[in-house]
């Protein structure tokens, strides 16, 4: 019996298809999934969590300071959270009596430790903090500050935040 | 009979088509995971180019903002070794600078108390710096500046060179 050589052709031609869709299968998941840019990735996301974790810690409204506060401690985590809420009342006062309104900026920043396994890292950040109280003219004050951050199962937190030697002015 | 091996091919076609399809899909997405902004910026997947980077910054940018009125040739001498291109423009505008070192018994010494790289690529990264300067005028007390830096470092065969120093802004 002769073979029909279009069946033949179709196939030759799908043998080949299923190897070429498999190499590229492959090619796509290696790529998606190589442990560099798995790390790439998480060094980028945790990057962007300390910059708006920062920005918040940074942005008080005496006219609203329960909203600001509360985005404090969803930006934190561990000891640093816990320090925010028995200093709360305390904040909210002062910034009340000196009808401050303070925002930021980041200026610029970068990830200086990583751990992807441990889910910890640190970034170190240059703020230009704007503070504008009532009875005097604002003025921006550039600020160091270094963040530590943990993994949580929502995301990346701030889990302390220090002000390396002082702040430059 | 002849219709039905026509079905089959019809189908092993469309079949084949479909693989083509996604595996196309496949690859081009692939590509586009190797190529995006994250991948790359190298800083910490390349360690040990981050780190090379980091402590070549720290000794220069120490080098270069460190200088005693006793031997202001050796230090402008030892701060051209490490500058190229445009920090070394930038360098020469600060020589009346370092003449009023001389007349006024300045010592300039500066540490690097943060680094970290913000992007690497090709050879190139930015560093983030955090500078502690500490001024004396002859054998008085300290006075101690904090500065944020930008410094961007080329490695020139295995060499790294500061290539310009700017203000985060």
């Amino acid at each position: 019996m002769k073979r029909n050589p279009v069946v033949s052709a179709a196939a030759a031609l799908t043998i080949a298809a299923v190897v070429a869709a498999a190499w590229f299968g492959w090619s796509w998941y290696s790529a998606a999934h190589s442990s560099s840019l798995v790390y790439d990735r998480t060094r980028d996301t945790m990057l962007q969590a300390a910059d708006q974790a920062v920005i918040n810690f940074n942005t008080l409204d005496y006219k609203s300071p329960q909203t600001g506060l509360q985005l404090w401690l969803t930006s934190s985590t561990g000891s640093l959270r816990s320090q925010i809420s028995e200093e709360m009342s305390t904040e909210i006062k002062t910034i009340q009596q000196r009808k401050t309104i303070t925002t930021a900026r980041i200026l610029d920043a970068a990830v200086t430790q990583l751990d992807t396994d441990a889910g910890t890292g640190t970034v170190m950040l240059a703020v230009a903090v704007t503070v504008n109280e009532s009875g005097s003219s604002p003025f921006t004050r550039q600020e160091s500050e270094v963040g530590t951050l943990t993994d949580t199962s929502s995301g990346w937190k701030l889990s302390g935040l220090s002000y390396p030697s002082g702040s430059a002015s | 009979m002849s219709s039905r091996l026509g079905r089959g091919a019809v189908a092993a076609l469309a079949f084949s088509l479909v693989l083509i399809g996604v595996g196309a899909w496949l690859l081009v997405a692939a590509a586009g995971r190797g190529s995006s902004p994250a991948a790359t910026n190298t800083a910490l997947t390349d360690a040990s180019t981050t780190s090379s980077a980091i402590s070549a910054v720290r000794t220069d940018m120490a080098r270069v903002y460190s200088y005693s009125y006793t031997d202001i040739p050796a230090a402008e001498a030892s701060a051209r070794r490490v500058l190229t291109g445009q920090a070394l423009a930038q360098y020469a505008t600060l020589s009346p600078m370092l003449g009023d070192a001389v007349s006024q018994q300045l010592t300039v010494t500066s540490t690097v108390t943060q680094a970290g790289v913000i992007s690497q690529s090709g050879g190139v990264a930015h560093v983030l710096v955090f500078l502690n300067q500490s001024a004396v005028r002859g054998s008085g007390k300290p006075n101690v500046v904090k500065a944020q830096l930008v410094v961007t470092a080329a490695d020139n065969g295995g060499q790294w060179r500061i290539v310009s120093i700017e203000v985060p802004s």
